[in-house]
């Protein structure tokens, strides 16, 4: 799916990321999130991205972007 | 042994205007009959003539002592007045209902903001929403509303129905948009990285309707397709320097870069359009540093870019641009690059306000916690007085080798001002002479019982003529003035003058007299 297509919002993950609760890593803990949402189509058109493939997994996609969050991978 | 005597050549030579504005990249031997060596608190009212600027006026203080303006906005709301927002180095956002009142009623918004990264503001969906890098809120005039999941840039941008945000510090080239048609709502998905891994940053967000254009200090892109984010970079060349020195002027587009004021171009590389002042865009002569708080405004028939000078953080030189005065170019009807001015005057800070039957430019003081109203109706800054500085090119009166004698001087203006003479490219002050075109006839009604004498600076245009009796191979002239006060200009619209306060004087053509005499010395 195109990235505006993408039904999660940043608010949606600022929730996964506050609620977890330090067992195993935040990546794994956002991408169970991502899969429990069942989407018909986990990947995202990521074509207009310098240095990225033309597709990629959804849930890859959103972690690349966690450092922008209140509280990051790191 | 001289054999006969021939008469002297007389000689009279006058001025073309100036229109040419400031020159100060080529030298002062080639510049243009029309340009200008210094030309600093004068503005170009109408093509050719020169008039002192029009001062600036305290509006009151804001905050503490120590407190600066770091941006200021106009928020618009339809069927009220607007609201003019300013945000401070003391990290408060206030807002005034009036910015004409003096003093200005300041109302705190919000506290805890950044105290050094501007703030930058979009009206959208009634709302003003803005951000600094810590805060993405929203005012809708008397409700202040965060919204922390948004992500926590710098500069916004309305595109396409769309907010767009970048400026986030450990992501320096990505570019975020919101839902479309809603500021408040951000999708997880909604990002992308421009020129990604560049070393650079993005440090403006721009639009020319078209595109979003994305700044960064050495190369500017735009995203052509707010639902794909599909990107090019569309000047190689060139970068932005400031997201508060975009200026939408007229059927132009205009940026503050590296190498001076750009003219954007939409598909191909931006023109420089200030390359009569190259020069100014030195490190020794420019904070380099510090461009990113320069600021640009728009008011009437010019626009200007405040920039810190060496030494200051803070804005201290406005260079002001005039588009409508450029050269039009009969075959196409286009309309060249226009000529530049210079100011020093107490703002750093911009925004227009137009309410009602008023337009006024404003801005924060860039040395107190004051509120100017910029180009107001007073001869001083903030009540004290303010000096024009001029300095045509040198005039040889068409002979370069030979001395002249420069008999008089015979000036079309208003007002009162001082006129020096230089010669020969010296820098020393050689004849001072007083230019007045003051009220020469008493305007008191002829029953008044006292009111002998003059009074008050003439509205007219006049002549005045001044004897030099100079010697030189080449003059130039250097105008400077201690006016206090304002003047008046009679704009003539059909039967009716209407009368506009400018400046205390205008100058607008000098004529030459003199002779030209053997090679002596």
């Amino acid at each position: 799916m195109n990235q505006r297509d993408v039904p999660i919002t940043r608010e949606q993950v600022q929730r996964w990321i506050d609620s977890w609760d330090g067992q195993g890593t935040l990546e794994d803990h956002v991408r169970s999130e991502v899969d429990a949402l069942d989407l018909p189509d986990s990947t995202v058109n990521t074509f207009a991205h310098d240095s990225l493939p033309d597709t990629m997994p959804l849930a890859d996609f959103i972690l690349l972007d966690l450092p922008s969050y209140a509280h990051s991978a790191n | 042994m001289p054999t006969a005597l021939t008469d002297l050549k007389e000689t009279r030579t006058k001025t073309q205007g100036f229109a040419g504005g400031v020159n100060i990249r080529d030298a002062v031997d080639q510049l243009a009959p029309d340009e200008m060596v210094k030309c600093e608190n004068a503005t170009l009212t109408q093509k050719g003539g020169l008039d002192k600027r029009l001062g600036t006026k305290s509006q009151g203080t804001f905050g503490a002592g120590a407190d600066r303006g770091l941006s200021d906005y106009t928020y618009y709301r339809p069927g009220t007045n607007p609201q003019v927002l300013l945000h401070t180095t003391g990290g408060i956002l206030y807002y005034t209902n009036d910015p004409s009142a003096n003093p200005i009623v300041w109302t705190q918004i919000a506290s805890g903001l950044s105290t050094t990264v501007p703030m930058s503001f979009e009206t959208f969906t009634s709302k003003v929403f803005f951000c600094e890098g810590t805060v993405y809120a929203s005012w809708d005039g008397s409700t202040y509303t965060t919204y922390p999941s948004a992500p926590l840039g710098r500069y916004l941008r309305l595109w396409k129905d769309t907010m767009w945000m970048s400026g986030i510090a450990a992501l320096p080239d990505r570019v975020y948009s919101s839902a479309a048609g809603d500021a408040t709502s951000w999708p997880a998905a909604n990002w992308v990285d421009i020129l990604r891994g560049d070393g650079d940053a993005v440090n403006s967000l721009a639009s020319d309707g078209l595109f979003l254009i994305v700044g960064k200090q050495r190369r500017i892109s735009v995203i052509y397709d707010p639902g794909l984010f599909s990107n090019r970079t569309a000047d190689y060349e060139k970068g932005t320097e400031s997201h508060r020195c975009w200026v939408h002027m007229e059927d132009k587009l205009y940026f503050l870069s590296r190498l001076g004021v750009c003219w954007w171009q939409g598909d191909s590389s931006a023109r420089l359009i200030s390359y009569k002042l190259d020069s100014l865009f030195r490190p020794e002569i420019l904070n380099l540093a510090a461009l990113g708080n320069s600021y640009a405004y728009q008011i009437g028939g010019r626009c200007g870019w405040a920039l810190p000078e060496v030494g200051s953080t803070i804005p201290t030189l406005v260079i002001e641009y005039y588009p409508r005065l450029g050269p039009v170019y009969q075959i196409s009807g286009n309309i060249g690059p226009g000529p530049w001015v210079m100011h020093r005057m107490p703002v750093a800070t911009f925004t227009t306000v137009r309410y009602g039957s008023t337009e006024y430019l404003y801005g924060a003081h860039n040395a107190a916690n004051k509120y100017m109203w910029a180009f107001a109706p007073v001869g001083t800054d903030d009540g004290a007085v303010f000096s024009t500085t001029i300095l045509t090119g040198f005039y040889d009166l068409g002979e370069p080798i030979l001395i002249k004698y420069l008999r008089r001087i015979k000036a079309v203006g208003r007002g009162r001002f001082t006129v020096q003479l230089k010669r020969n490219y010296a820098n020393a002050i050689y004849v001072t002479k007083t230019m007045d075109f003051s009220q020469l006839t008493d305007l008191w009604s002829l029953g008044d019982q006292w009111g002998v004498g003059t009074w008050g600076p003439d509205a007219n245009v006049k002549e005045a003529i001044v004897n030099f009796d100079a010697y030189a191979r080449s003059f130039a002239l250097a105008i400077t003035d201690s006016e206090t006060t304002t003047g008046m200009l009679y704009l003539p619209v059909g039967s009716k003058d209407y009368s506009l306060v400018v400046g205390e004087w205008s100058f607008y053509e000098a004529t030459f007299d003199g002779m030209v005499l053997g090679l002596r010395g």
